[in-house]
C-alpha cells in the first residue's frame, strides 16, 4: 500500500515537472523579475536604486494611462461582445444539417490563419486604401469609427476560433434531448433558449475568458491597424490619441518614451486589473453554470 | 514505463539537444568582426554592398543587421543587449536614446572624423559619442513644372505671403493644371507633423523661447501665426488626411495631382521609384513668420554609436574610413543617397533637393531639429493628435490653447 | 415555412457572409499580384497583369536576402512542428494529473496556470531575454538565437492555454474506464498512454491548429528571442523586413503573406475532418 501511494505521488510529479519546468522558466522568473523592475529605476540596461512605488505613483497619476484605461475596459466589453455574439451566429448557422458545412466552417475560420501585426497592416490599406479609393471614405479617419472598425477587424478574424469552440459545445448536445422537446411542441427559439443556452453553459464561461483576455491583451491588429491614431477631443478640450489601449500604451512608454521602469510598472497594473475582472466573469459565469 | 522513459529521454532530447544550433558566431570580443545593428531597412542593401568591399580591403568582417517592422527597432536593439549579443556599432535617434545608452557608448572623441563635421552628438558631459549618419532636410517640395505652368516662380517663395499666393495662384488654376489640389500632406503620419511641423513652430521661435516653453511657459512659441500657416496647408491638401500614410502621399505628389509635397530629401528614392523626373523639384521653405523666410529644416536624423563593452578599434576604423575615404563617401553619397554631415567630402549629390539643402546649410538658411532634443517619440504622440484633430475641427483657437497647454509637460 | 425554404434563407445567409469573410483576402491576392505603383495608385482595381507580375513577385520573394524565404520556411517549421510535440505532451501530462488528483497543490497549480494566462507580453518580454542569456551563460545551453530557447519558450507560453482546455476536456472522461483498467492491472503509466491518449485525439487536433496558427504568426517573441537577420529566422520575421521605417512593399508583403499561409490552409483543411469527426465521436458518448 505503502508502495503503491508513493508510486503515485512519484507519478504526478514526473507527469508535472516538464510543464512546471517550462512554465517557471518562461513566464514565472521573467514576471518576478519584471514585477522587481517595477520597484526600481531599471533603465532597460541595469538597476541602480530602489524606488518604492514610485514608478507606480507617476503612472497612476499620468492621463495617457487614465484614458488607455477607460477606453481598453469600453473596447474589451464592446469586443467580448460582439466577438461572441457573431461567433455564436455562425455557429449556429454551421450546425444545421446542410450540405457544404464543413466549407463554411472552413471559410469562416480562415481570418485566423492570418498573423496580428500582418493583419492590421493589411486591414489599413483595405481602409484607407481600398475602400477610400471606392468610396472617398475611411473608418479609420474619426476617432469613435475606428474603434469600430478594431472590433470590426478583431471579430473577422477571432470570431471563426470563437466559432469552433460554440460548434463543438453545440454538436455535443445529445439530440434525443432536441428530438423530445421537438415532440412537445417546442420551436428552435424556445430550444435555443430554454435548451442549448443552459447546456452551453460551460462553453460560455471558456469563450467569455478567452474574448476577455484577448481583448484586453490585444497588441498587434490595433499597434498596425491605427497606431493609436486617429485624434480625439476630450471633454476637457485636451486632445489625445483615440485608440491608445493599456497594452500598446505600455508599448509606447517602454520603447519609445524609454520609461521601462514606468512601463513596468503600468504592466502590473494592468496584469492585477486583468486577473480580477476574469475571476468576475468566471465567477459570474460559473454561478450561471449551476443554475441551469 | 518503457514507453514513458523514452518519450521523456526524447524530449530532453528536443530541449537540450538542440544547443548546438544556436548562432556560435558571435564575434564581439575579437578584432575580426564587427556588428552592425542597422534601423532603416531602406539602406540594408547599399550598407551591406559598402560592407563587403570594406571587408575585402581591411580583412575585418562586418555583418549587417537591418531591422524592419516599422516601430521595433527600440525592442530588437534592447533584446540583442538583454541577450549579450551586444553589437559593435549601433544607431541612436537623439537624446533619448542616448541616455538610455549612457553606459555603454564610447567617447569617440579625437577620432579623424569628428575634424571633420560639427554635427556629431554630444553628450551632457562633453564626450563625443554619436557619429551623424547623414544629413536631412524637409520643408516643401515643388513640382517645378507645374509651378512654371502655373506662373510661379519657385525661387521667389520667400515669405508667408509669398506662400500664400502662390497656393492661391495654383489653386485658381486647379482643372487647367489637371491636378486636384495643391499640396500632399498628411495628418496620419504623426512624425509628419507632431515632430516634422511643430519643430517649424520650436525652430523658428529659437533655443531660448523652447527653453521657455520647456520651463512652463506657453506664450513663449508663436503660435498664432503657426496656426494660421498651418490652417493654409490642411486647406489645401488632397484627400481625407486623417488617412494618408507616407505611401499614398508621396504617391499622390509623383502622379502629378498635387504640386507640392511635405516631406524631405529622404523621398527622393521613393520619387524615383514611381518613374518621377526628379529633375523637376525643388523645395520651397515652410514659412510663416521671419524667423522662418527662406529657411529650411535640417538636421541629423540619427547617430552612430559604437559599443564600449567590445573591441572599439575596429568599429573606429569603420567609421573613419566611410567619412574619410572615396569609397566611403560614394557610398553615402551615391549608393545611399544621402547627403554626408561632413565638410571633407568632395562628391557633390546630384539630385536637386540635396543640392538646395546642402545650400541652404552653406547660407545658414536653416532651422534645427529640435524636436529631437525631446524624449524619443514624445512630440509625436503629443502633438500629432493635436494637429489631427486642428484638421478636423479648423478651429485656431483650440489648437493654440491645446500647444499652450502643454508647456512643461515634459521634463 | 417549407423546410427546403428556410434551408435556402440559411444557406444565402450563409453565402452572404461568406462573401464578407473572404473579400478581403480575394483583395489581399489581387494585390499581390501588382506592381508596387499600381498598388499604390489603384488598389481596389484588378491587377493588369496578374500571371507575370505575380511571377516577378515570387521570384522577388525569393531572391529576397533578408527574408531567406526557404530558410526562414524551414524554421518556422521545424520550431512550430517540435514546439507543437512538446507542448502537447507536456500539457496533456499534466492536465491529465491535475484533474485526478484532487489535492490542494492541483488546485492552486492549476489556478496559477490559468491566472498566467491574463499577464501581458510586454511585462515580461525583456526579462525573459535576459534571464535566459544568464541561464545560458551558467548552462552553457544556448537558450537565446537556438531552437532549444524558442521551443522552450513557447511551450511555457502555451502551456497554460492547452492545460486549460485539456483540463476541461479530461474532467468529462468518466473516472470508471480508469478504475477498469487499473483492475485489469494497468498502472499509471500504462493507463496515461493506452487509455487518456487515444480519447484526447479530438482535443490534441484542435488544440495543434490553434496553438499552430499562433505559433506560426507570432511576432514578438521571435523578433526578441532569435533576433532578425541570425541564422535561426522566422518567416513573421522576414516578412517584417517589407515594412520599413517609411515605406510597406505592399504587394510583396501580400506575395508573402499568401505563401506563408498556404501550408497552415492546407494543414487546416486536413485537419478539420478529423475535428469534426472527433467532435461528433464526443458527442456519441
Amino acid at each position: 500500500m505503502k508502495k503503491k501511494l508513493t508510486s503515485q505521488k512519484f507519478v504526478y510529479w514526473i507527469f508535472l515537472t516538464p510543464a512546471l519546468l517550462a512554465f517557471v522558466m518562461t513566464i514565472v522568473i521573467p514576471f518576478v523579475i519584471g514585477v522587481y523592475y517595477s520597484f526600481t529605476n531599471w533603465t532597460g540596461m541595469k538597476v541602480t536604486e530602489f524606488v518604492g512605488f514610485d514608478n507606480y505613483i507617476e503612472v497612476l497619476g499620468d492621463s495617457s494611462f487614465k484614458y488607455a484605461l477607460v477606453l481598453t475596459i469600453i473596447f474589451s466589453v464592446l469586443s467580448v461582445i460582439t466577438i461572441n455574439v457573431v461567433a455564436f451566429g455562425l455557429a449556429t448557422l454551421v450546425t444545421q444539417k446542410l450540405r457544404g458545412v464543413n466549407f463554411f466552417r472552413a471559410a469562416y475560420f480562415l481570418p485566423n490563419l492570418i498573423g496580428g501585426l500582418i493583419l492590421g497592416y493589411i486591414w489599413q490599406f483595405l481602409f484607407n486604401g481600398v475602400m477610400y479609393d471606392l468610396f472617398s471614405y475611411s473608418p479609420l479617419s474619426n476617432a469613435n469609427s475606428a474603434l469600430f472598425a478594431i472590433i470590426f477587424v478583431l471579430t473577422w478574424q477571432y470570431a471563426g476560433y470563437i466559432m469552433m469552440i460554440y460548434v463543438t459545445a453545440l454538436l455535443n448536445i445529445p439530440e434525443d434531448i432536441l428530438e423530445a422537446s421537438r415532440i412537445d411542441g417546442a420551436n428552435r427559439i424556445n430550444q435555443l433558449i430554454y435548451i442549448k443556452l443552459p447546456m452551453l453553459a460551460s462553453a460560455f464561461t471558456i469563450t467569455l475568458f478567452l474574448t476577455l483576455v484577448n481583448s484586453f491583451k490585444q497588441f498587434d491588429v490595433i499597434f498596425s491597424l491605427t497606431n493609436g491614431g486617429p485624434s480625439r477631443e476630450l471633454a476637457s478640450g485636451a486632445v489625445v490619441n483615440s485608440t491608445n489601449t493599456l497594452a500598446v500604451d505600455i508599448y509606447q512608454r517602454a520603447f519609445q518614451l524609454k520609461d521601462m521602469q514606468v512601463a513596468q510598472a503600468e504592466a502590473v497594473i494592468f496584469f492585477i486589473l486583468l486577473t480580477v475582472l476574469s475571476l468576475i466573469q468566471v465567477r459570474v459565469t460559473k454561478n450561471k453554470e449551476v443554475e441551469a | 514505463m518503457k514507453k514513458l522513459l523514452s518519450a521523456l529521454f526524447a524530449l530532453v532530447i528536443i530541449l537540450a539537444g538542440c544547443g548546438s544550433n544556436s548562432d556560435s558566431a558571435d564575434g564581439n570580443m575579437s578584432d575580426d568582426k564587427i556588428t552592425i545593428f542597422n534601423l532603416k531597412v531602406e539602406i540594408d542593401e547599399q550598407l551591406k554592398a559598402y560592407a563587403k568591399t570594406w571587408s575585402e580591403e581591411t580583412g575585418i568582417e562586418v555583418e549587417v543587421k537591418s531591422v524592419g517592422g516599422g516601430a521595433d527597432y527600440g525592442a530588437a536593439l534592447q533584446a540583442e543587449f538583454q541577450s549579450g549579443n551586444e553589437p559593435d556599432i549601433f544607431v541612436a535617434a537623439g537624446a533619448g536614446d542616448f541616455a538610455q545608452w549612457s553606459d555603454v557608448v564610447y567617447d569617440m572623441s579625437g577620432e579623424a572624423w569628428t575634424e571633420n563635421t560639427e554635427l556629431e552628438f554630444i553628450d551632457e558631459a562633453g564626450a563625443t559619442v554619436g557619429f551623424p549618419t547623414a544629413i536631412e532636410g524637409y520643408g516643401l517640395i515643388a513640382n517645378t513644372e507645374i509651378l512654371e505652368k502655373a506662373g510661379v516662380d519657385e525661387s521667389s517663395i520667400k515669405t508667408y505671403a509669398d506662400l500664400e499666393n502662390a497656393f492661391k495662384t495654383i489653386s485658381d488654376k486647379k482643372a487647367e493644371l489637371g491636378i486636384e489640389n495643391v499640396l500632399s500632406f498628411t495628418t496620419k503620419e504623426t512624425w509628419v507633423t507632431g515632430n516634422h511641423l511643430f519643430n517649424i513652430l520650436l525652430g523658428a521661435s529659437g533655443e531660448e523661447a523652447v527653453d521657455a516653453f520647456i520651463g512652463g511657459d506657453g506664450e513663449a512659441l508663436d503660435t498664432e501665426n503657426f496656426a494660421e500657416f498651418t490652417k493654409l496647408l490642411m486647406d489645401n491638401s488632397m484627400g481625407d488626411l486623417s488617412t494618408i500614410d507616407y505611401d499614398t502621399e508621396v504617391s499622390n505628389f509623383a502622379t502629378g495631382k498635387t504640386a507640392f509635397l511635405f516631406q524631405g530629401n529622404w523621398a527622393i528614392g521613393n520619387l524615383e521609384a514611381a518613374g518621377y523626373n526628379t529633375e523637376n523639384l525643388a523645395f520651397v521653405p515652410l514659412t510663416y513668420n521671419e524667423a522662418t523666410a527662406e529657411k529650411l529644416a535640417i538636421g541629423v536624423p540619427s547617430y552612430y554609436a559604437v559599443n564600449k563593452n567590445t573591441d572599439v578599434t575596429a568599429s573606429l576604423q569603420f567609421l573613419n574610413d566611410m567619412a574619410g575615404t572615396t569609397a566611403g563617401h560614394e557610398y553615402m553619397v551615391n549608393e545611399a543617397n544621402m547627403i554626408p554631415a561632413f565638410t571633407n567630402v568632395e562628391i557633390e549629390p546630384a539630385d536637386p533637393l540635396a543640392k538646395d539643402i546642402m545650400k541652404a546649410n552653406a547660407d545658414g538658411n536653416t532651422i534645427p531639429w529640435l524636436f529631437v532634443e525631446f524624449p524619443d517619440g514624445y512630440t509625436m504622440n503629443t502633438y500629432g493628435p493635436i494637429f489631427d484633430n486642428y484638421y478636423k475641427t479648423g478651429d485656431g483657437e483650440a489648437f493654440i490653447k491645446n500647444i499652450q497647454d502643454t508647456a512643461g509637460n515634459v521634463a | 415555412m417549407s423546410k427546403k425554404m428556410s434551408k435556402t434563407i440559411l444557406f444565402i445567409a450563409m453565402t452572404v457572409l461568406l462573401i464578407l469573410w473572404i473579400t478581403p483576402i480575394f483583395l489581399v491576392v489581387s494585390n499581390s499580384l501588382k506592381e508596387y505603383q499600381e498598388v499604390v495608385n489603384s488598389k481596389a482595381a484588378l491587377p493588369t497583369a496578374p500571371i507575370s507580375q505575380g511571377i516577378t513577385n515570387f521570384q522577388a520573394i525569393l531572391a529576397n536576402e533578408n527574408l531567406n524565404f526557404v530558410n526562414s520556411f524551414l524554421n518556422s517549421i521545424i520550431i512550430t512542428v517540435a514546439s507543437l510535440v512538446s507542448l502537447t505532451v507536456v500539457g496533456a501530462m499534466a492536465a491529465w494529473v491535475l484533474v485526478r488528483t484532487k489535492t490542494k497543490s492541483s488546485a492552486i497549480i492549476f489556478m496559477v496556470f490559468v491566472a498566467s494566462m491574463v499577464i501581458p507580453f510586454q511585462a515580461v518580454m525583456l526579462p525573459l531575454v535576459s534571464w535566459f542569456a544568464s541561464v545560458s551563460r551558467f548552462t552553457g545551453i544556448a537558450l537565446t538565437r537556438s531552437y532549444t530557447g524558442i521551443i522552450l519558450a513557447y511551450t511555457g507560453f502555451g502551456s497554460a492555454m492547452t492545460i486549460f482546455m485539456y483540463h476541461g476536456f479530461i474532467k468529462s472522461i468518466p473516472y470508471e474506464l480508469e478504475e477498469a483498467a487499473r483492475i485489469d492491472g494497468c498502472n499509471q503509466y500504462q493507463i496515461f498512454l493506452r487509455i487518456i491518449l487515444p480519447i484526447l485525439k479530438p482535443i490534441t487536433i484542435t488544440l495543434l491548429i490553434l496553438n499552430g496558427i499562433w505559433i506560426w504568426n507570432d511576432f514578438l517573441l521571435p523578433l526578441v528571442l532569435l533576433g532578425q537577420g541570425n541564422a535561426i529566422q522566422t518567416l513573421p520575421l522576414g516578412i517584417s523586413f517589407f515594412i520599413g521605417s517609411f515605406v510597406k512593399q505592399w504587394e510583396l508583403i501580400m506575395m508573402c503573406l499568401i505563401l506563408s499561409i498556404i501550408p497552415v490552409i492546407i494543414l487546416f483543411i486536413l485537419g478539420q475532418k478529423h475535428i469534426i469527426r472527433g467532435m461528433v465521436g464526443g458527442a456519441v458518448k
